[in-house]
């Protein structure tokens, strides 16, 4: 038995008729990063979701701190994983430190302790926020919000962190930034670990110890960014010419993509939303 | 390093005053509200020594604040308390500022009720002066029961909600208008009075009923206010992250706060405005923290339903104008004004 933080055997999800995802199988160990690939419609939020119980699967398990995620209440859940979603839009225009202190929920009925305020505090100071701490959530850009829902979510204490692109809306420098924390936020706790779903596959060669290549509702490869990485797999699942070097300066791997591939036909998978 | 802790608890202390100072001023306003009138003013002092019988009352003064100032008092303060409430509830877990207490159609079901009664004589509890409060009443917890029906769906959402109230609105607005195309001028007349609102309505025994039951259902609000804090942030999936069921908890908000608008409006007819004016004025003073926010949007409801009553009730006396109308004609600009002045601030 390991001591695996989250254990997804077997998921199947289909929105109607389309099938998102069809078996999929996915282990999370204390203090990894792993990064979830895939095109657009290849369920990887689906499959993010799912691990949080935000969707329930037509068929599998998921299993987080070895209990199964049925047994346990949502509270409970939320004491366990934390989920940023891709983004987040707000009707009223609560401040970031209240937007933060939601984190907290999981733990308390009604009144705050010190120690709560506190750590939302702190968990802004580590993602470099809090001269944001009393601004209005609905003021900040999209990319800023996300890191703020990343702030609550770490004030959740949970040891699983499900990240929804969490770079999508951020400039280059916030995009590395961000990456750092994450792996400094995964590293520094004992027994954290973090999926996140993203598209840079440079950065996720840089940042993740396991990649997982979802393609057509299933896994094609999972495994270290060298192994998963390959020619082969970015061809058959995002349809592109690469070429793969390491790089001198750092030893990291580099994607360099060149073109589409141009077999005939091949173009057009099936062109589903992704949700 | 900014100091968050502590000016997150300083924060805190100035809205907890506010909440204070809030209740306090809205509590001397009733004492005002109730010493003034067309008959004769009191001061304060004398209107609490006549209510608790310390000073000898001369000819009707008693009798006028007992029976006819006292409930029109109490109705404002627990009517308003509970209408601003509602609203301020209902757009969170709807996700939209825009809802007021009248959306899901509670109002319009009562309004049908009391058409029943007027026009068609038809009264399902309760006969003479109880029959349009009555039918009032029951028609708009059908309501409500539509609503529990459709929170036990599996697929709601909340804008199923804003669209069954919308064709509830509908549904029964044709209706009460099919009975008023066959109405007599006298049941019309006695219909449209129903529909302005008006304080004037409850007797003492009316209005203590209410103040309870208001009393009784509003902690059960309060102490929803983190789950209504992640619902109004963040939506469904950010709420159930956190660790608050989206789909329960803005069922049995919606249910507390159509009983809490049934109750009040089945007793004065339709006050539409505070329930979307309070809680917006609230949300500009203190923040949007339903924790402050609720206690305050109830207190605010209160006092602005009594303000409204008493400028009505005085302003040309002895006649009294429904304290619906002088809701949006002295509510209306204010709330452009406090819009306005924040758009130009930011």
């Amino acid at each position: 038995m390991s001591n695996a933080l989250l254990t997804a055997k077997g998921l199947e999800f289909a929105w109607g008729q389309r099938m998102v995802l069809n078996g999929v199988d996915l282990t999370v160990e204390p203090g990894e990063v792993v990064a979830l690939l895939g095109r657009n419609g290849a369920g990887k939020t689906t499959l993010l979701k799912m691990l949080n119980g935000l969707l329930t699967p037509a068929h599998g398990t998921v299993m987080l701190g070895g209990r199964s995620l049925d047994g346990l209440s949502l509270p409970e859940r939320a004491r366990c994983s934390a989920y940023v979603p891709q983004s987040i839009t707000s009707a009223f225009p609560m401040r970031v430190i209240d937007v933060v202190l939601l984190g907290r929920r999981p733990y308390v009925t009604w009144r705050l302790s010190k120690d709560d305020i506190k750590i939302a505090s702190d968990t802004l100071a580590t993602l470099g926020l809090d001269a944001f701490a009393f601004r209005r959530f609905t003021e900040l850009s999209g990319g800023e919000r996300q890191q703020v829902v990343m702030a609550k979510a770490l004030a959740q204490e949970a040891s699983l962190l499900l990240l929804d692109e969490p770079t999508s809306d951020l400039d280059l420098n916030n995009q590395i930034g961000v990456m750092k924390r994450i792996r400094t936020v995964v590293d520094s706790v004992d027994q954290r670990a973090a999926v996140i779903v993203m598209h840079d596959l440079n950065a996720a060669a840089a940042y993740a110890d396991r990649v997982v290549l979802l393609h057509e509702g299933r896994v094609e490869a999972v495994g270290r960014p060298e192994t998963v990485l390959t020619k082969s797999n970015l061809a058959k699942v995002f349809m592109v010419e690469a070429s793969i070097d390491v790089s001198p300066a750092d030893g990291r791997l580099r994607i360099h993509v060149h073109d589409e591939v141009k077999a005939s036909g091949m173009h057009h998978t099936k062109n589903g939303d992704e949700r | 390093m900014t100091d968050v802790v502590g000016a997150y608890h300083e924060g805190q202390r100035k809205r907890v005053a506010s909440l204070f100072i809030a209740t306090a001023l809205t509590l001397l306003a009733a004492l005002f509200s109730m010493g003034f009138g067309s008959s004769e003013s009191l001061s304060m002092g004398a209107t609490l020594r006549l209510i608790f019988g310390l000073q000898a009352s001369e000819g009707l003064q008693r009798e006028i604040l007992l029976n006819l100032r006292l409930p029109r008092v109490l109705v404002a303060l627990a009517g308003g308390a509970a209408l601003a409430m509602a609203g301020t509830m209902m757009q969170g877990v709807l996700g939209n500022p825009l809802v007021s207490p009248l959306t899901l159609g509670v109002a319009s079901g009562a309004g049908l009720g009391a058409a029943l009664a007027i026009v068609l004589d038809f009264a399902v509890l309760g006969q003479a002066e109880f029959a349009i409060l009555g039918n009032a009443f029951l028609f708009a917890m059908v309501v409500v029961a539509i609503i529990v029906k459709l929170g036990d769906m599996s697929t709601v959402t909340a804008e199923s909600y804003i669209l069954v109230g919308i064709a509830i609105t509908f549904i029964a607005g044709a209706m009460v208008q099919t009975m008023q195309y066959f109405a007599t001028d006298a049941q019309i007349s006695q219909l449209t009075h129903w529909g302005f609102g008006s304080l004037s309505r409850p007797s003492l025994q009316h209005a203590l009923w209410i103040s309870l039951l208001v009393v009784a259902m509003l902690p059960s609000g309060l102490l929803a206010a983190w789950d209504l804090n992640t619902l109004a942030v963040g939506g469904d999936d950010f709420a159930a992250a956190t660790g608050v069921d989206p789909r329960s908890t803005r069922r049995s908000i919606l249910i507390l706060s159509a009983t809490l608008t049934a109750v009040v409006i089945s007793f004065t007819g339709i006050i539409g405005f505070l329930g979307l004016v309070a809680p917006h004025v609230s949300r500009l003073l203190v923040g949007n923290d339903y924790r402050t926010l609720l206690p305050f949007s109830a207190v605010m409801g209160a006092a602005v339903l009594l303000v409204a009553d008493t400028i009505g009730r005085t302003l040309f006396a002895p006649i009294v104008l429904p304290v619906g109308v002088m809701l949006s004609i002295i509510g209306g600009p204010f709330f452009l004004y406090l819009l306005l002045a924040r758009r130009a601030r930011a």
